[in-house]
């Protein structure tokens, strides 16, 4: 049997988080208003109306184009891509074809210990179309425009990507990009964040017949339509078969891919210059000027994590949320030492987590982060201690005030602690004895008495360094 | 002359969703052929030394705030044209 290896090429879609929409000043955010309200004669299309470029747009594409490592174009330009359907209320798309705003990128994704990189023909801007519902049953479909005239840019990989893993570390990379830049909201399940896979198969140094699956919305859903795909393939080709170049979609209940037979070939969109927008010039220095508002890149923080020997499932979850990066980043430059660091990086993927599923206005900060690790490190408080106040600091509470004022202190006394100890040793004669006689476990039901007795708040080793040296006596 | 057959037309006509008659199709033919006539004419014009256009204005950079502007015209004004509608949403012939 020969041995087949994939080439994968994606295409993405992200919805920019503008207040605005792309070419009219209808507001962009539709998760809660009813069908048909944010609307108006521009991106109804009514006659007589002209799309005017909004700003925010542009400047969240020089953003990106830094997370890309790419270029700006320093001329961009809009054409019109023709199809009618009734979710188009032009009969076309504005899009960039000829003068993309952003070329020649690369984006880094970790693989097997090693940084890859996967590089980024192009990403332009375009207006996103209106959406459809087809109700069960009906003989007809509904269609809502407030999503008419959202501002995307689409994300255009080389095809570099050479795996199933490698697909699901570029998109995940690439998510962490357009959301810790705060360009898109990230919001898989209202389809914030779309891609399109080509995948082909080749035994040899050309490149086979590639299909394109559409309209994927989920990393998982990704993965698994890559398998299939890749697997359907090589049976193809292993039977004797030839693959036809051709569209494909995701059955997500039956788990298979299958042929969507596509109207329109790329031709028949009849691609020519939008008439109805000026190109838009851009200085270097006013893209020095937008790039500079960013403070850190995605994967600047992924190579750090990485150096603190994080997991990557670890590295995924602090990268996904760019709120938790910025405290993380505000912590580390506090805490200093690795050890340290490692520390604040357990809190925020492990008791802050938990935290966040129910807690949807967190107020930590680095600096409060980095100042409860400090009061465990110099043995003020103890580890349980910090964790039983962790939730108070989340919810906005300074860790030394409320060390303070719930007199949580640990006991590092010798005098103190010895005096509990020894009270402990009197009151329990048969584990002593047990203790005695060489059965060494039951040191462990001692410490925890004292624990008890000071409710957590006796620093553990002098605990059993004194234990050991009293019961010995 | 550049003729166009039958199917070329028809083809063109599935791309903008207009139906045409047998008949129609025969009359197409021959009007979208001239049109290219006169398209191969134009071409033959020379250009050599004319900067490729798509604008004519002049213009740079047209571009606004990103702010939310509530539009003006209600709603329900700004469709009343629609043909049908059914609990807020344009009612179209099922696709799909
Ligand atoms: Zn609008």
């Amino acid at each position: 049997m020969s041995q087949y290896k994939p080439t994968i090429g994606i295409e993405i879609h992200a919805q920019l988080a503008t207040n605005s929409k792309m070419f009219c000043g209808c507001n962009n955010d539709s998760r809660d208003a009813l069908p048909n309200t944010n609307i108006c004669p521009v991106c109804l299309a009514l006659p007589g109306t002209l799309p005017v470029i909004n700003k925010g747009a542009i400047d969240m594409a020089i953003k990106l184009a830094k997370g890309f490592n790419a270029e700006v174009a320093r001329t961009t330009s809009f054409d019109r891509k023709n199809y009618f359907y009734p979710d188009s209320p032009k009969g076309y798309q504005i899009t960039q074809m000829d003068q993309p705003i952003i070329k020649n990128g690369y984006v880094e994704i970790l693989v097997g210990g090693e940084f890859k990189k996967i590089g980024i023909h192009h990403a332009h801007l375009e207006e996103d179309a209106g959406k459809l519902t087809h109700p069960d049953g009906a003989d007809y479909s509904l269609v809502d425009f407030n999503r008419a005239g959202t501002p995307l840019t689409e994300i255009v990989s080389e095809p570099d990507i050479k795996s199933t893993e490698q697909a699901k570390r570029y998109l995940q990379e690439v998510y962490n990009i357009v959301t810790s830049l705060g360009v898109c909201n990230g919001d898989m399940e209202h389809g914030n964040f779309k891609f399109d896979l080509n995948v082909s198969i080749s035994d040899s140094s050309t490149l086979g017949t590639r299909t394109e699956l559409k309209n994927l919305n989920s990393f998982r859903n990704a993965e698994r339509a890559l398998n299939y795909e890749i697997a359907r393939q090589i049976a193809v080709l292993e039977s004797g078969g030839v693959i036809e170049q051709e569209t494909r979609g995701w059955n997500d209940t039956k788990a298979v891919t299958f042929s969507q037979r596509s109207k329109e070939q790329a031709n028949d969109y009849r691609y020519f210059p939008e008439p109805d927008l000026p190109p838009i010039t851009l200085s270097q220095s006013y893209i020095d000027q937008v790039q500079s508002q960013i403070t850190v890149l995605p994967i600047d923080v992924r190579k750090d994590l990485v150096n603190l020997n994080l997991n990557a499932d670890e590295q995924d979850v602090l990268l996904a949320q760019p709120a938790t990066i910025a405290i993380f980043k505000d912590a580390e430059s506090a805490l200093k030492k690795p050890e340290l660091i490692k520390k604040a990086v357990n809190w925020l993927v492990g008791d802050y987590q938990s935290i966040l599923a129910t807690n949807k206005k967190p107020h930590l900060t680095g600096e409060r982060l980095a100042e409860l690790i400090e009061l465990v490190e110099s043995g003020v408080i103890s580890s349980k201690i910090a964790k039983s106040i962790f939730a108070d600091i989340v919810a906005g509470a300074k860790p030394s005030d409320i060390v303070a004022q719930k007199g949580l202190k640990q006991v590092s006394d010798d005098s103190e602690l010895e005096n509990i100890i020894k009270k402990i040793i009197l009151d329990n004669p048969k584990p002593v004895d047990d203790y005695r006689s060489g059965n060494a476990r039951v040191l462990g039901f001692f410490v925890g008495e004292v624990m008890k007795q000071t409710k957590g708040q006796a620093n553990p080793s002098k605990v059993n360094q004194l234990m050991i040296k009293l019961l010995k006596e | 002359m550049a003729k166009l057959s039958l199917d070329e037309i028809q083809k063109v006509a599935l791309l903008a969703r207009i139906e045409l008659s047998d008949d129609e199709l025969v009359v197409a033919s021959s009007e979208i052929s001239s049109i290219l006539d006169f398209v191969d004419t134009i071409q033959n014009t020379d250009t050599a030394g004319v900067e490729l256009t798509s604008q004519v204005t002049g213009l740079t950079d047209v571009w606004r705030e990103d702010l939310v502007e509530k539009c003006a015209i209600a709603p329900k004004l700004l469709l009343a044209s629609t043909p049908d509608m059914q609990d807020g949403y344009v009612k179209v012939k099922k696709v799909l």
